[in-house]
């Protein structure tokens, strides 16, 4: 989940509108290994710095 | 219990025949005969929503699941329409005047044509609008949530939080699964969304979230 996205979240700005579903994150599944790869070392870092451990 | 209103001529027809079942409205009174029964549309069911608008919500809902592109509806106590909106294949877009329409309204509700559960824009919808109940169907499954309580937005971010670092172990498992064979990319994209809900309702007080095969 990118930055902007974490970001307009907590945005309770509704001026201009607002819009649902409009990420396809869950297309991610479909990603080569090295996107992947990326995906899971953020996420992994995540875990890390808010000493939260992964399913075992 | 529910109670159940007859017209005359119903309890009539229903008064030869033997005790039958009670389905969406209408009386099974014998095998290929179906009779409408009335209810009293302030009834109330065990959720504390009255039959009326959960009838009004079925109805709709029946009509969307399986359209190609997003469609809402809005209902308000009593079960009537108070909003409805065409989108697109993937999203729906409101405007100002439009989200100022929604604001504490009883339930949204709207078809996701690929199958999953809510975005979390969805949610940040209902938080937004301080909606009572959002809800998305598809073919398969209704979905519901719920933030029984008022946040404030420290609630709120507190939330994002905790829904970004489960977004990120689901689906590091998910690919897991699927590298290891167990699911594959399709099962797991219309399962991530759910997980992270599910667990999210484990974990946060005051937000409720189901999944329901459809009938």
């Amino acid at each position: 989940m990118t930055e902007e996205r974490l970001k307009n979240l907590k945005s309770a700005d509704i001026s201009k509108g607002f819009t649902i579903d409009k990420y396809n994150d869950d297309q991610e599944y479909g990603k080569s290994p090295v996107q992947k790869a990326v995906v899971v070392f953020k996420a992994m870092e995540l875990l890390k710095a808010k000493n939260i451990h992964g399913d075992k | 219990m529910t109670t159940l209103v007859l017209t005359s001529t119903e309890l009539l027809k229903t008064k030869r025949m033997s005790i039958g079942t009670i389905s969406h409205g209408r009386k099974k009174v014998a095998e290929g005969r179906w009779v409408p029964v009335k209810r009293a549309i302030s009834k109330k069911d065990t959720t504390g929503l009255t039959y009326a608008l959960k009838d009004a919500v079925r109805n709709k809902e029946s009509v969307i699941a399986n359209l190609d592109h997003e469609k809402c509806f809005v209902f308000d106590k009593a079960g009537k329409v108070v909003f409805e909106k065409t989108g697109k294949e993937n999203r729906i877009e409101f405007s100002n005047e439009e989200m100022d329409k929604l604001q504490g309204t009883e339930i949204f509700t709207h078809n996701h044509p690929g199958g999953g559960s809510f975005s979390p824009e969805d949610i940040q919808f209902t938080w937004l609008r301080q909606i009572k109940e959002i809800r998305a169907v598809c073919t398969d499954y209704e979905y519901s949530a719920k933030i029984t309580k008022e946040w404030k937005a420290g609630v709120w971010n507190a939330f994002v939080d905790r829904m970004s670092l489960i977004y990120g172990q689901v689906k590091v498992g998910f690919w897991r699964e699927i590298d290891e064979g167990s699911i594959t990319a399709d099962q797991a994209r219309i399962e991530h969304w759910h997980k992270v809900w599910s667990k999210m309702a484990d974990v946060t007080p005051a937000f409720e979230y189901t999944r329901e095969k459809r009938k």
